[in-house]
């Protein structure tokens, strides 16, 4: 077919009989960026990774340049053109930047200067100002992004999936993201693109396809779709209101009780002085650019990160100094921090969700000598399953065969069920469907209404204006500025966060 | 290991060492209200507001003025003999001044009893009738005049008392003392008495029987002055200065102090005050965030405006700010009138006005 470098026809992909996605006919143009935009389990990932090697189809074709393909592993779809830059990075976080990139592809000698040398052009050719010589484990979740997509760009693919990889970018270097997607496709190269931000796909794709519970449900080019064509297309519902649409009669709620209050805290050169509070039943947005500080202040605050310990200013919970050593005394304390990074820090991916949603509870201060009755944990995670609307075959499944978002309330449900009264959420909706983001939302909204107190960290600036009470902006390690919901607008956070 | 960390946090004095002040956010978000409120007169060192029937009196030095609400004018009731430190006004029109040295003046126009309070004569610091012939008063200090109040806080002065004085008996009898001069007084709706103990910067409760108090609202990021009733439930806290981390240091070091008190006049210390008056050979206690000989709001400035709204259980609910680069500094009292809020910004000598704009 004249143009086309991969098609799908009549693709099937089952897990135990249960199809991700079934009768699927998908086709990639020579030269164009094509959105595929679905909720989260509506199979576009496992689309992508059978064109990525890491399944193989249960039946139906792939084609790929005209040719009949099943790829046995990443590595072969690779070396015919075929590369993945993952939702969540796949980085080993001990090697350097430089190492990372050429994992693979080392010579029998290795010149550790040389690869440096060749990562340094790598990037700078990208515009991305990542230091080849750092360790991944020292990045943050933007900089790994980064690493990620210039590793893909190292292996002279011709086709690229993307999948998710502007969710933890800043507004810069969604540009710099933009630009680059613009180049390779300039270049010839055929671009897959998996975003929630439906801006962002109805502005950077050429075509666009909607899959909804596994199956491909419209495909057209992006000038005939507007946002709502596309959310009703998603979820097969109207959404009410936008998800993030603002209400312009909502009213903050009212604050409680100061609960939480970091004064003057500093840890390196990462918080710098920082003074914020958070109030019961209220939720405190927290905006910043990446390296703002504000995932590390409130991981200060859950006993994650310490800080300084000479000059390190004062964390009161409820008006009473504390410093907390380990993270448990601060879940003991009714802190509970969900990771923005569920993959490295949120989940046992390969332990069962019941499991997972268990050892959120066995940390809150179950007896290390009691008995645990597993009868009890099967309750427990039951009811959270039914509560966080969780979409599993069955609750003993693995939490690596869930789908972004229901990953997510898995790690959600594991700090719940730790009953806390503190709870901080850091990127909620990284990497999640509408409609899960939806739940969440509401989810989030109503443990503010129950009086718990709740800090929203997003890098998403409608996410915040549309969650928030008041809204937290941080840069260079301390808060800058607090705005009220009545006073905030993209234009003034973001003014904040960057000058 | 937990034991170490603890061992090694007391060494190093842990958390203590932090010097950390309460942030103002939340509804105690900085704003400049104060700078934009009505201005209704100057009068300088305007001190305590009280409401005699349908208008308003206050003192100012040694004068006891009645404001005059057409063309607010300040017309003198009554000169004293000696510096008036509280006002107060009953319901059926008694007026009850302090007076630095000599205790109550207790009349109205030119009929003034006197009534000394002994040791507690030179520091009394508010006045609420609890009837037309009782009163409770709260002193700062039975250590320091009034005028001395900046060296009770350098002494880290806990001599303030409240006591319960009946116009009928000899004796006035202490509610309690040992406090950290209290500067305000106020009744809750249970007849629980609402204590501001400011060098503590904390609001405590206590019966009026002399329990032992309790904290009510703590951890305030400036030193609280005087309480009256809002409309519609709760209170208005005047604060009369800001907590900063340089004061918060001063008053650790011990031998800084003590030859600071000793050698520099007291307009001179390192410490909160009503004014800023930004000498030029104080340039510090202007925070030295000026530039382009222009202030910044956000400096650490020695002296502040501030007056927050307090809902019945005593959580802030509003907040009027005047900042660094405000004028409307060291508000000393603050009471309600006919939908509106009168502030008597001692370090500015002004009277303001403002609407109420937010009912608990």
């Amino acid at each position: 077919m004249s143009g086309v470098i991969v098609e799908f026809r009549d693709a099937t992909k089952s897990f135990r009989n249960v199809p991700a996605f079934r009768n699927v006919n998908f086709t990639l143009r020579k030269g164009e960026v094509h959105a595929l935009l679905g909720e989260n389990g509506a199979g576009k990932s496992t689309l992508t990774k059978v064109l990525a090697g890491l399944y193989p189809l249960t039946s139906g074709d792939m084609f790929v340049e005209g040719m009949v393909r099943s790829f046995s592993s990443p590595t072969e779809a690779l070396a015919h053109g075929v590369a993945m830059v993952f939702q969540e990075t796949n980085l080993i976080p001990s090697m350097t930047v430089a190492q990372n990139l050429f994992l693979g592809e080392e010579s029998f000698f290795n010149r550790l200067r040389g690869i440096n040398i060749k990562a340094q052009q790598q990037l700078q050719r990208l515009n991305f100002h990542v230091e080849p010589t750092a360790l991944v484990s020292s990045l943050g979740a933007a900089k790994k992004q980064m690493v990620e997509i210039a590793r893909a760009v190292q292996h002279n693919a011709r086709i690229f999936i993307f999948d998710e990889p502007t969710a933890t970018l800043t507004p810069e270097e969604k540009q710099h993201f933009f630009a680059l997607v613009e180049r390779l496709k300039q270049d010839g190269n055929s671009i897959i693109f998996i975003s929630h931000a439906l801006e962002e796909a109805l502005s950077i794709a050429d075509r666009i396809s909607i899959m909804r519970d596994g199956e491909l449900v419209v495909t057209d080019d992006a000038t005939n779709f507007t946002r709502d064509r596309i959310v009703q297309a998603m979820v097969g519902r109207q959404l009410k209101d936008e998800l993030y649409g603002q209400d312009a009669k909502r009213t903050a709620r009212s604050p409680g009780q100061k609960v939480l209050a970091l004064e003057n805290v500093s840890m390196g050169k990462a918080v710098r002085s920082a003074t914020l509070s958070v109030f019961a039943g209220q939720i405190t947005g927290m905006f910043g650019l990446v390296g703002a500080g504000r995932t590390e202040m409130m991981k200060i605050a859950a006993g994650i990160l310490k800080r300084d310990f000479f000059h390190g200013g004062g964390i009161k919970l409820n008006g009473k100094s504390v410093r907390f050593r380990v993270p448990r005394e601060a879940v003991k304390h009714g802190i509970a921090y969900i990771t923005e990074d569920r993959k490295l820090d949120g989940l046992f991916d390969t332990m069962a969700i019941s499991e997972n949603i268990f050892f959120g509870w066995l940390a809150k201060g179950a007896n290390p000598v009691s008995v645990i009755s597993m009868a009890q944990a099967r309750r427990e995670t039951a009811a959270w399953i039914e509560k966080l609307s969780i979409r599993t075959i069955r609750p003993d499944a693995r939490v690596v065969e869930l789908s972004g978002g229901n990953q997510q309330k898995v790690v959600i449900a594991k700090s719940l069920i730790q009953a806390p009264s503190i709870i901080i959420f850091d990127e909620p909706t990284r990497g999640v469907d509408v409609g899960a983001i939806a739940e969440i939302h509401a989810m989030i909204r109503s443990l503010a209404d129950a009086g718990a107190a709740v800090v929203v960290i997003s890098s998403y600036l409608p996410e915040i204006l549309s969650i928030s009470d008041r809204i937290l902006v941080a840069r260079q390690g301390r808060i800058v500025e607090e705005m009220s919901i009545e006073e905030a607008t993209e234009e003034s956070i973001m003014y904040a966060a960057v000058h | 290991m937990a034991l170490w960390s603890r061992f090694a946090d007391w060494l190093g004095r842990g958390g203590e060492d932090a010097l950390s002040i309460p942030p103002m956010d939340g509804k105690l978000k900085p704003n400049s209200r104060l700078d934009a409120a009505e201005r209704l007169l100057r009068l300088p060192e305007i001190d305590n507001l009280a409401i005699l029937g349908d208008r308003l009196v206050c003192s100012s030095g040694n004068t006891l003025f009645g404001i005059e609400p057409e063309g607010w004018r300040a017309i003198p009731i009554h000169r004293f003999d000696g510096r008036i430190t509280a006002v107060a006004a009953s319901p059926g029109g008694v007026l009850a001044v302090a007076v630095e040295g000599r205790g109550l003046e207790i009349g109205s126009g030119d009929v003034w009893q006197s009534r000394s309070l002994g040791g507690a004569n030179s520091c009394i610091t508010a006045i609420l009738f609890s009837s037309e012939d009782k009163l409770l008063v709260t002193v700062g200090s039975r250590r320091h005049p009034w005028t001395e109040w900046k060296r009770d806080l350098m002494s880290h002065g806990s001599s303030g008392a409240v006591l319960n004085v009946d116009v009928s008996q000899a004796e006035p009898r202490v509610i309690r003392d040992g406090l950290a001069f209290p500067y305000g007084i106020e009744t809750a709706d249970g007849g629980e008495l609402i204590v501001s103990e400011s060098w503590k910067h904390r609001l405590v409760g206590m019966q009026p029987t002399g329990a032992t108090p309790h904290p009510l609202l703590d951890e305030l990021p400036a030193y609280p002055a005087r309480l009256s009733r809002a409309s519609g439930g709760g209170f208005w806290l005047a604060l009369f200065a800001p907590r900063r981390q340089l004061t918060e240091l001063v008053l650790r070091e011990d031998d800084y102090r003590t030859e600071m008190m000793a050698t520099i006049p007291p307009a001179s210390w390192v410490g909160p005050d009503f004014s800023d008056r930004a000498d030029g050979d104080q340039a510090l206690q202007a925070g030295s965030v000026r530039q382009m000989g222009i202030m910044k709001p956000w400096a650490p400035s020695r002296s502040y405006g501030l007056v927050v709204r307090l809902d019945r259980q005593l959580q802030p609910v509003d907040s009027y700010h005047s900042r660094a680069d405000g004028e409307m500094h060291g508000i000393a009292s603050v009471v309600e009138m006919r939908g509106h809020v009168y502030v008597a910004a001692r370090g500015a000598g002004a009277l303001l006005r403002l609407p109420v704009e937010v009912t608990p």
